[in-house]
């Protein structure tokens, strides 16, 4: 396989990769790699914190516990702190990368955002679970956890006066979407989702005295429907399908979509609804390495921050400093803006993100300005933007991987797209600079808020 | 592709950075526009409960379908014998004593789209219910008269469908100095000396290198008209206040920008509702009305209209969870000084008549507001900003 689509590969499916591993890959075929790639997934690791001091909390019930409770909420904003540094380290170094990147997906899909840690976490894990698994079980499963449950407002579904929060974003947002449902499927849903809840260790439980027992009418189907009955009528759907390879090719492949290539996908996935098999298949596309695909995606800050890390590990001393980088660029990840999430794409880009994206590398890894040739870089005077962030940087790992590399390899390493016309220009004409530098001046291009 | 010309641009950009301070500041002064009209758009988004708003009190069927969360009439401030405000919207009721507020009720568009996503986006685009645009109406009024970047200002944290042009998109400013500190870099400046256009046709790259080069300019040009003009109101601790401080700041600057736009979030009010949604009111009423204030008191309220709107209304019956659902028509805020309809435009909701999901049917097109405003407060005409003629309300 050409070192270009092993970047271009690891990029999208992963979260980067090494270019001395990159290189190695190079020997094997199309197929082999593939392989490899979803091999490293095929144990998935949860991630947690340390919550022991929960568990007593929610092993029981809630009677008697307010007191309790109270006290646990406070400590509970320090472990959301923790739990989002380490979901984004997580992110930056696991070897089980392509799960990794799926759940990163399912969680901007199956969107819910719970101030309660403990099944937040849980949530986050099942999520892990069912990333690369069926489509059917996964949404049957998201539904009944108790963060979806609050989130949409099922547990506060009942018989006789149903809520349709949840029925009407399962349609639109989470199987169908817009136009292939009818605002009578999600009434006629909204009562098979009666009688939902949880205890309070967050398993399930069907409240049968809240449960509408009686005939539902939906797509066609009639009879007494329960919400597992809903999912599979949804999924028999060809446009759940579609619904779901559109999304993914725009995550995966191109935010402009080609609708002969998400057909061919939906083709696969109608058959099975099997997550692994999909995702082989878009991998395994010529058109998946169709140069209209590659170096052309915007990314997310959180790839902004793990394609930083790649290239100089780094670590945030204060975790709070952390989650303000994140909100700053407009993805903290534990905050989705609403349940339809982020919408990607050029919406990460305005005057105010595009500028700090740009400076990020020079801020963690620098003195806060760019490498130039001006007296303000070289004299590094004055407060720049970003210093009071405190980042240590591991420099040593960068002289390891990339140190050894000609500027064009390094650029192909950092950059997914390739230099050209000024850019290129100006790399042949402004020299005096360390690797180091360069890599930070690669880092600060817009090309590198591409992958 | 008038405003999107790399060569005036960059040529403008650079020139900015080579004149000094204090003749920029001159230019600027020089060029203050006089009587320029602006206009503020506020999102309330979610879907706000327009019946908790502007309440029907003597209505039954208004009592009877909403046993739990109905608003007490002893917590309404009256507007006439049929409709009051909720008691924590004290602040519009000042401006609606003083002719400075047009109430338009039941205003929505036919075949009402409940998701957020998409109402919100016809209400941005202005498009009808079964019409996909692209671009928002406040886009396409940049593409064809708008000439900087900074002609239309978000002050929120991403840029909204309603600033998206074809050919270019309105700016997020929150933070001036912080912007003009990072858009500074010396770096940025070199490597912006080596483009010609050949990047700015590509996909995505030209839109990063063509934001770039707006960025710059609209740091410079924000930060040297905004940095003496500090409000003196207080307008609290949330973040909508924070939003409305910042506009008020912009405006009395004087920046020539012609269209602001904010929202606050948090009106899906599916269960338990009825805490939330008060103080969601108190927020957006006292920071509305502190930027009233603030305009007046700088002389830039005569030229500032505010218009208010939510993507839909809720549902008339209250659900199981203490909650509405979403719903379909709708109130809609106008705030002026020299409104031509002030107080209630229109009848109160008729709630004998629903559609049948039990939700309000519309009497207005949302779009004969635009148009009206487009007509006389924008000075465009409404005809080439909407795709099809809507006769214009008489707001303004």
């Amino acid at each position: 396989m050409e070192l270009k689509n092993i970047y271009h590969l690891y990029r999208r499916a992963a979260f980067g990769i090494r270019p001395s591993e990159a290189k190695k890959l190079t020997s094997f075929t199309r197929e082999e790699v593939v392989d490899k790639l979803m091999e490293g997934s095929e144990n998935v690791t949860p991630l947690t914190v340390d919550l022991s001091e929960f568990d007593e909390f929610f092993a029981g019930d809630f009677q008697g516990k307010l007191k309790e409770f109270r006290k646990l909420i406070r400590k509970n904003a320090s472990k959301h702190l923790e739990y989002n540094a380490a979901w984004l380290e997580r992110i930056s170094t696991s070897k089980e990368a392509l799960n990794e990147r799926m759940t990163l997906f399912w969680s901007n899909h199956f969107v819910v955002r719970d101030q309660v840690l403990y099944y937040s976490v849980q949530y986050r894990n099942m999520l892990r679970e069912h990333a690369l698994g069926d489509f059917r079980d996964f949404t049957k499963e998201i539904g009944k956890a108790p963060s979806m449950m609050k989130y949409l407002n099922t547990n506060r579904n009942k018989k006789g006066n149903p809520n349709e929060n949840y029925a009407r974003e399962l349609l639109e947002l989470f199987t169908l979407g817009e136009g292939n449902y009818t605002e009578d499927d999600i009434k006629e849903a909204a009562r098979a989702f009666t009688g939902w809840g949880s205890r309070m260790d967050g398993s399930f439980i069907l409240n049968e005295r809240r449960h509408d027992f009686s005939t539902k009418n939906f797509m066609g189907w009639k009879g007494e429907l329960d919400g597992d009955d809903i999912v599979n009528i949804i999924c028999k759907q060809k446009a759940c399908a579609t619904f779901i390879c559109t999304k993914l090719y725009r995550y995966f492949v191109n935010t402009n979509v080609n609708p002969d290539h998400v057909e061919e996908m939906a083709e696969v996935f109608h058959k099975d609804h099997d997550i692994k098999n999909l995702m082989r298949f878009l991998f395994m596309s010529d058109w998946f390495y169709d140069a209209d695909n590659v170096g052309n995606k915007i990314k997310s800050p959180i790839d902004l921050l793990s394609s930083i890390y790649r290239v100089v590990p780094f670590e945030f001393e204060d975790h709070r400093q952390q989650l303000f980088v994140q909100r700053l660029l407009g993805q903290s990840l534990l905050e989705p803006p609403n349940v339809a999430g982020w919408p990607g794409g050029r919406s990460w880009i305005n005057s105010h993100t595009l500028m700090i994206r740009m400076k990020l590398a020079s801020v963690f890894l620098g003195n806060g300005m760019i490498p130039s040739e001006s007296f303000q870089y070289k004299a590094a005077q004055g407060r720049t933007f970003g210093d009071r962030l405190k980042v240590s940087s591991d420099w040593s790992s960068f002289s390891n991987e990339y140190g050894g590399l000609e500027f064009e390899g390094l650029a192909e390493a950092i950059c997914a797209p390739e230099l050209k016309g000024g850019t290129a220009q100006m790399f042949k004409e402004v020299d005096g600079f360390s690797k180091r530098e360069i890599s930070m001046q690669l880092m600060s291009l817009p090309e590198f808020q591409l992958t | 592709m008038k405003r999107r010309d790399f060569i005036k641009n960059s040529a403008l950009a650079s020139s900015l950075f080579l004149v000094p301070g204090f003749l920029k500041a001159m230019d600027a002064q020089l060029s203050v526009p006089e009587g320029i009209k602006r206009l503020v758009i506020i999102q309330l988004a979610g879907g706000n409960d327009g019946l908790n708003t502007v309440v029907p009190y003597r209505n039954d069927i208004y009592y009877r379908e909403r046993p739990m969360i109905a608003i007490k009439k002893r917590h309404i401030i009256k507007l006439n014998t049929e409709l009051g405000f909720h008691t924590n919207l004290a602040p519009l009721k000042e401006l609606f004593d003083k002719g400075e507020l047009t109430i338009v009720n039941n205003v929505g568009y036919p075949n009402p789209n409940r998701s957020h996503f998409r109402s919100t986006d016809i209400w941005h685009t202005a498009s009808a219910a079964n019409e996909v645009l692209h671009e928002g109406w406040v886009g396409r009024y940049l593409d064809l008269y708008g000439e900087n970047p900074y002609d239309a200002i978000e002050v929120g944290n991403a840029l909204s469908l309603i600033m998206k042009g074809k050919f270019g998109n309105g700016t997020v400013a929150k933070d001036a100095a912080m912007l003009k500190k990072v858009a500074g870099d010396p770096y940025f400046d070199t490597l912006l000396s080596y483009q010609q256009d050949a990047h700015l046709s590509e996909h995505n790259m030209g839109y990063l290198y063509q934001t770039m080069i707006d960025a710059k300019q609209t740091a410079n040009y924000i930060y040297e008209k905004t940095k003496v003009t500090k409000s003196a109101f207080d307008y609290g601790t949330s973040e909508f206040g924070k939003q409305m401080k910042t506009l008020a700041e912009f405006i009395n600057s004087r920046l020539d920008t012609k269209v602001y736009f904010a929202s606050l979030n948090g009106f899906d009010t599916h269960a338990g509702q009825s805490g939330k949604h008060e103080s969601l009111l108190k927020t957006y009423a006292e920071g509305v009305g502190t930027l009233v204030k603030d305009l007046k008191a700088n002389g830039t309220f005569k030229d500032t209209l505010i218009l208010t709107f939510s993507e839909f209304g809720r549902r008339v019956s209250q659900n199981a969870a203490m909650g509405t659902d979403h719903g379909a028509a709708n109130n809609v805020f106008v705030i002026g000084k020299n409104l031509k309809r002030p107080g209630l435009y229109n009848q109160a909701p008729d709630l004998t008549r629903l559609d049948k999901n039990g939700d309000l049917i519309y009497e207005i097109d949302f779009r004969r507001i635009y148009a009206n405003i487009m007509d006389n407060w924008l000075d465009v005409p409404s005809t080439t900003l909407l795709n099809e003629a809507h006769a214009p309300l008489n707001i303004v």
